[in-house]
C-alpha cells in the first residue's frame, strides 16, 4: 500500500486535533472572561477559573480571556477550513502568551494578562496542541490545501 | 522466530505493526489517557505556587529535606548544591514543573516525561516524607502513576504522539527512532 494512501486519514486526524485544542482553548477563554468581567481589562490581579471547586487552575484578566478566545478560534478554522498551517498562528499566539509570565517575572514588568505559573504551562500546552499538528502535516506532505484530501 | 508483520488499521502502513502507536482506541486506551490527562494537571495545578521573585513556598517545602531528613545524602545534596544556589534552582523547577503539566497533558513525548515525572515526584517524596503533616502515601501514588503512564504509553491515544508517530515511524536515522522511544 502507498504511503498516499494514508494521507487522508492522517488529515482528519490532524484538523480533529486542532479542533479540539481550540474549542478547549475558546471553552476557557470564555470561561475566564465571565470570571474576568469585573476585573481589569489588562494586569492583575485576574480572577482564577474553577476556583469554586477548589480546582487552582489558570488566572485570567479580560485581555488574557480574549487573546485565548482568539488564538482557540483560530485552531478551531485551521481544522474547518483544512489548513493545519494556520495552527501556526494560534499556537504562535499561544506560545507568546506562555513566555509571557515568565518574561514579566525575569525583568518585573508588569503582568499584562494576570497570568500566573499555572498559565505558562496551560498556555504551553495550547501551543503544542496547535504546532504539532501543523508539523506533522507539513511533514507528511500535507501542508497545501490542494494536497488534502476532502473529508468524508 | 520472526514477528508477523500486520498493517496498521489506521494507516494503512504495512511497516507498521498495529500495536505500536496507531492501534485504535479501546476503553482500556482511553481510561489511560484520561488519567495522563489527570496527572497532567495535577503538574499544571502545582506550578501556580512557585512564583517568581523570591519562591519563598518553594524555599520552605525544599527545606524541609534538611529540617527532617529522609535519605542523608539527599539532605546533604539540597543543604549544599541546591539552598545555596537556590533561585536557579527554583525557575529550574517552574520551567520544568510547567513543561511536564503540559506535554503529559497534550500526551506529546509521554513516556520521556512521564519518567521525568516519576524522577521529579521521587525527589519530592525525598524532601517531605518525614515532614509533620504530609501523607506519604500521595507521593507513592505519584510515583507509581508516572510509571503506569510510562508502561501504557498513554499518550498515543487522545494525545500527540499518536499523531507524531505517524511521521515518526516511516522515518531512518537515530534520533528520529530515540523521538519514537518517548512517544
Amino acid at each position: 500500500m502507498t504511503k498516499a494512501a494514508s494521507v487522508p486519514d492522517l488529515a482528519t486526524r490532524v484538523a480533529r486535533t486542532q479542533l479540539t485544542v481550540g474549542v478547549v482553548a475558546l471553552a476557557v477563554g470564555v470561561i475566564g472572561f465571565w470570571v474576568a468581567r469585573n476585573a481589569d481589562f489588562s494586569g492583575g490581579p485576574g480572577a482564577i477559573i474553577f476556583e469554586d471547586l477548589e480546582l487552582r487552575t489558570m488566572s485570567y484578566n479580560r485581555l488574557g480571556a480574549v487573546l485565548t478566545i482568539v488564538f482557540g478560534a483560530i485552531g478551531i478554522a485551521a481544522s474547518l477550513v483544512r489548513r493545519p498551517m494556520l495552527g501556526l498562528i494560534g499556537g504562535t499566539g499561544f506560545a507568546l502568551m506562555a513566555v509571557q509570565p515568565l518574561l514579566q517575572w525575569r525583568t518585573g514588568a508588569d503582568n499584562l494578562l494576570a497570568a500566573t505559573g499555572r498559565n505558562w504551562s496551560f498556555n504551553l500546552a495550547m501551543a503544542l496542541g496547535l504546532l504539532v499538528p501543523a508539523v506533522v502535516a507539513r511533514l507528511a506532505g500535507m501542508g497545501a490545501p490542494s494536497t488534502v484530501a476532502p473529508t468524508d | 522466530m520472526a514477528r508477523p508483520t500486520t498493517t496498521n488499521p489506521a494507516t494503512g502502513n504495512p511497516a507498521e505493526p498495529a500495536i505500536s502507536g496507531l492501534r485504535r482506541p479501546d476503553a482500556n486506551t482511553r481510561i489511560l489517557a484520561g488519567f495522563r490527562i489527570m496527572v497532567g494537571a495535577l503538574w499544571l495545578s502545582n506550578v501556580g505556587w512557585k512564583e517568581p521573585p523570591d519562591f519563598g513556598a518553594l524555599r520552605a517545602f525544599t527545606s524541609n529535606a534538611v529540617s527532617n531528613p529522609v535519605f542523608p545524602p539527599y539532605s546533604a545534596l539540597v543543604d549544599n548544591i541546591i539552598l545555596p544556589h537556590f533561585t536557579m534552582f527554583a525557575w529550574g523547577t517552574l520551567i520544568l514543573e510547567g513543561v511536564v503539566g503540559a506535554c503529559l497533558l497534550m500526551g506529546l513525548f509521554t513516556r520521556l516525561f512521564a519518567l521525568v515525572g516519576a524522577g521529579m515526584a521521587t525527589a519530592i517524596a525525598l524532601s517531605v516524607l518525614k515532614t509533620p503533616n504530609e501523607w506519604p502515601w500521595a507521593y507513592y501514588l505519584m510515583i507509581g502513576s508516572h510509571l503506569a503512564i510510562f508502561a501504557a504509553a498513554a499518550g498515543r491515544t487522545w494525545g500527540l504522539d499518536g499523531l507524531l508517530r505517524t511521521v515518526l515511524l516511516d522515518r531512518p536515522g537515530r534520533l528520529v527512532g530515540l523521538l519514537a522511544k518517548a512517544t
